[in-house]
């Protein structure tokens, strides 16, 4: 098992760098929370770690070698689960795990085991025949972790992975995070979920408009910030107008000429 | 309508008016203006060239009154069934569009609009859509003709040739008009009677089906408006929709060209005249009736497109469509571990093709076009081929096959560049372990299977009845070899991974086509030809070239260089020059 690095990660587009000389690193065993408001660069860091997104300056490595040098070797080792799970609308949940195997090249026997099992782990097996299509986004999101875990991958990157899970759905995945950590995998979690971050990460990067502005344990930070909770660190580090007066402004808006 | 609603009603009118620009007829990350631009323009310079092309002939030329009154029943034909058709097809290439689908119901039940108004607007959408195809359609032509036609017939007033360009106008929009509701009303009674379960199943195969049959028929239709006036409206010409609408043209004008007063002929001429009038004069009492008929047909399918409608609306009072569809496991899901034991990319591959084939909107819609072609080719080959039984078998026969599968096999060539879903394709691209040929054998295979074999199969028995079963079956097995030595052919530059880059077009296509088209008809030719060699014994060199040069194919295939980092997401040349990507 290797550590995955990211030395001054930089991305722009169009001129204007979305992430600013990040530096991370992920270690086997370990979760690592990557937090940040809205339009902060978290999607962008996270699809360059998973070597989906050429970076403008700076490198990621993963077992001391820049995935440049072989992305395809690299991503044997990855499983990726977006914020937006955009799949094939035509194929069926099934068709698309056998696909994403297929491509990995997974033995049939095991791969078929390895779908079934999914499958009827995350109740969709009266779905799996369906068009993805016809799916809801957290129908989607189950087979994007399902097609995520299916090689058995080194390294997770999870962006934003509870969006449009049910309640039961969001509770498991939090300890098969822990659990996928105990078993030595390197676990990026990126969410604006603190609570979630909170219960399920050993360690927290906070990013704003960018740029790494905490990476640190979120015992330290607390620590650090005199606060009883991350909620209260991330209010500190990145929230800079009083949400409660912006809640009242919010809500006169919405009764006026009512 | 109650007041109240009639906001809501135009809102959403013009809504549904915009999905149909900027999601259905045009791609949905397209820019409207630009698009709109595009098929505007396409539209009108497609009506210009085909009116100054068919009508050109009459500035240049003085014609008799009775030779103009027969002679124009043909252009008469063509613009009438033009109209129709080409309605048609925009209603078909609209097909999930013309009622409220999954994406509408999700988007505005929530919404406090009565379900009766979201059906109206969707209709009075529809509706509006329709007119303005067929307007555009129609504009042109009902102007130039009858302008044009007036050079040729300098004894009409204009007071006739404005009478002439309105009947045309109205006639041309009326036969549109039909052709739209026709589809529609397919449409609507197909949803009515199989339910809404069943009609997401069939669906897309009956749209397919439609887009073939009309396509076809606008390929077919100059060869089969030649000469209307003069072969008689009789036979199954008699009976198309596009005669009856023709009928109504004529009794709208009584027929005024044939009467109108004669000036000083020659002997010839007046011989000519006298034969084109008593023409004219043998089919005038047949157009009552097709008046009486295209008025059957128009007001028939607008009161079964009401009816149908009006059931669905009823069985479903709610706009919320029928959940998820079960489509069960894939019965043909055993043939890749047969076909690739050893290739788990190319099992991919060839499922991955299949499924795009089959079920994807993009793919399915261009390979109906080609078949579309296709099949015209193949109508025009076996026009003049003598299908007796046991009549020999000619090169002209066995040319159908090869230009049936050949001019799908062009059309799977290019969608293999076009992305299934271009934002889905990280999925491949974090699961890619650089099989490229291997997953391009695999959806070669699905290509193979699922469009060249049934391509052979369809064709199968007009030859199977011109020359026999044990001939047909030889000729379809020496098919699946030709379409095999396509494929390789076609595959042989191929550098990406099948549906799954972003697409780049190609920029010198238009000044290859027709290079490429001819080449095409020229080698389905030599094909028939050599089929026709071996299949009557006298060439057994003949299998021999043909599998060396299948061989060599593959072997170029194999021994040839691939790219070795595929960039899944390359950027055309234009916006990397113009620095908009980054």
């Amino acid at each position: 098992m290797s550590d995955l690095v990211a030395r001054k990660l930089t991305k722009r587009f169009s001129g204007t760098r979305v992430v600013n000389d990040v530096n991370l690193t992920v270690r086997p065993g370990e979760v690592v929370g990557y937090l940040g408001p809205n339009g902060s660069g978290k999607t962008t860091t996270a699809r360059m770690l998973g070597g989906l997104l050429e970076p403008s300056g700076g490198v990621v490595e993963y077992d001391g070698v820049d995935i440049r040098a072989d992305v395809i070797a690299f991503h044997r080792h990855v499983g990726y689960v977006p914020e937006e799970p955009y799949l094939y609308p035509f194929l069926s949940g099934r068709e698309y795990l056998q696909l994403v195997g297929r491509l990995r090249e997974l033995p049939e026997s095991l791969l078929t085991e390895k779908i079934d099992g999914f499958l009827r782990l995350f109740n969709l097996s009266v779905a799996a025949d369906q068009s993805i299509g016809s799916y809801s986004k957290g129908m989607r999101q189950k087979i994007v972790i399902s097609a995520a875990l299916l090689h058995d991958p080194a390294v997770v990157i999870f962006d934003e992975p509870e969006t449009g899970l049910d309640v039961a759905t969001t509770l498991m995945l939090r300890h098969l995070v822990r659990t996928l950590a105990t078993r030595g995998k390197a676990i990026l979690y990126s969410s604006h979920i603190l609570e979630v971050v909170e219960r399920v990460c050993d360690r927290v990067i906070v990013l704003h408009k960018g740029n790494v502005v905490a990476d640190d344990s979120i015992a330290r930070l607390r620590a650090l910030s005199s606060s009883t909770s991350l909620e209260g660190v991330f209010s500190q580090l990145v929230i800079r107008e009083d949400p409660e007066s912006i809640a009242r402004d919010l809500a006169d808006l919405a009764a006026t000429g009512s | 309508m109650r007041k109240a609603d009639r906001g809501p009603y135009v809102l959403l009118t013009k809504l549904f008016l915009r999905q149909f620009l900027e999601n259905d007829l045009l791609s949905p990350d397209g820019d409207r203006s630009q698009m709109l631009a595009i098929v505007g323009g396409s539209v009108i310079s497609l009506t210009l060239f085909i009116s100054m092309f068919t009508s050109a002939g009459y500035a240049m030329s003085i014609m008799m009154p009775g030779e103009a009154a027969v002679l124009t029943l043909s252009d008469k034909f063509l613009y009438v069934s033009l109209a129709m058709l080409v309605t048609a097809l925009v209603a078909a290439a609209q097909w999930d569009a013309l009622a409220i689908d999954y994406r509408d119901a999700v988007i505005l039940q929530p919404l406090p609009i009565r379900p009766a108004v979201l059906r109206f607007a969707k209709l009075s959408a529809v509706a509006a859509l329709g007119a303005g195809v067929a307007i555009a359609v129609n504009i042109f032509p009902a102007i130039i003709f009858p302008w044009l036609l007036a050079f040729a017939v300098p004894q009409m007033h204009a007071w006739q040739v404005l009478q002439l360009i309105l009947t045309q106008f109205v006639i041309t929009v009326s036969a549109a008009t039909f052709g739209f509701l026709t589809v529609i009303a397919v449409r609507e009674w197909a949803s009515a009677l199989l339910g809404p379960n069943w009609f997401a199943r069939v669906s897309p195969w009956i749209q397919t089906m439609a887009i073939v049959l009309i396509g076809s028929a606008i390929l077919l239709l100059p060869m089969v408006s030649t000469r209307v006036g003069q072969r008689g409206m009789s036979g199954w010409r008699l009976d198309l929709p596009s005669t009856a609408f023709v009928g109504v043209y004529e009794s709208a004008t009584g027929g005024f060209l044939a009467d109108l007063p004669r000036r000083r002929m020659t002997k010839r001429q007046e011989d000519r005249d006298r034969a084109f009038t008593e023409i004219y004069d043998q089919r005038r009492p047949m157009f009552p009736g097709l008046t009486r008929r295209a008025e059957a047909l128009l007001g028939g399918v607008a009161l079964l497109v009401v009816v149908a409608t009006a059931l669905n609306a009823f069985r479903m009072p709610s706009i919320g469509i029928a959940a998820a569809q079960a489509r069960g496991r894939s019965k043909i899901a055993f043939l890749p571990r047969v076909i690739f034991p050893r290739s788990a990319a190319a099992r991919a591959g060839f499922d991955f093709g299949i499924a795009i084939l089959w079920r994807n909107k993009t793919h399915r819609l261009t390979l109906a076009a080609a078949a579309a072609i296709g099949f015209a080719m193949v109508l025009v080959a076996i026009s003049g081929v003598d299908l007796a039984a046991d009549a020999r078998p000619t090169a002209r026969l066995l040319s159908i096959q090869p230009l049936l599968y050949g001019c799908l096999l062009v059309a799977f060539r290019h969608v293999l560049r076009v992305p299934a879903e271009l934002r889905a394709n990280w999925g491949i691209q974090i699961a890619w372990r650089g099989k490229v040929r291997a997953f391009a054998n695999g959806v070669a295979a699905a290509a193979l299977l699922s469009i060249a074999l049934p391509a052979i199969l369809v064709v199968f028995p007009p030859i199977a009845f011109a020359a026999g079963v044990r001939f047909a079956a030889a000729h379809a097995l020496l098919g699946v070899v030709g379409a095999a030595i396509v494929l390789e052919a076609l595959m042989l530059s191929f550098d990406k991974v099948p549906f799954t880059c972003t697409y780049l077009p190609t920029d010198n296509m238009r000044a290859m086509a027709p290079i490429y088209a001819l080449a095409f008809i020229i080698g389905a030719a030599l094909f028939a030809r050599l089929e026709l060699a071996i299949l009557t014994g006298s060439s057994t060199m003949g299998v021999v070239t043909l599998l060396a040069i299948l061989i060599a194919l593959r072997i170029a295939s194999v021994l040839r260089k691939r790219v070795a980092d595929i960039d899944f997401n390359e950027t055309p040349v234009s916006l990397s020059e113009l620095g908009l990507h980054s």
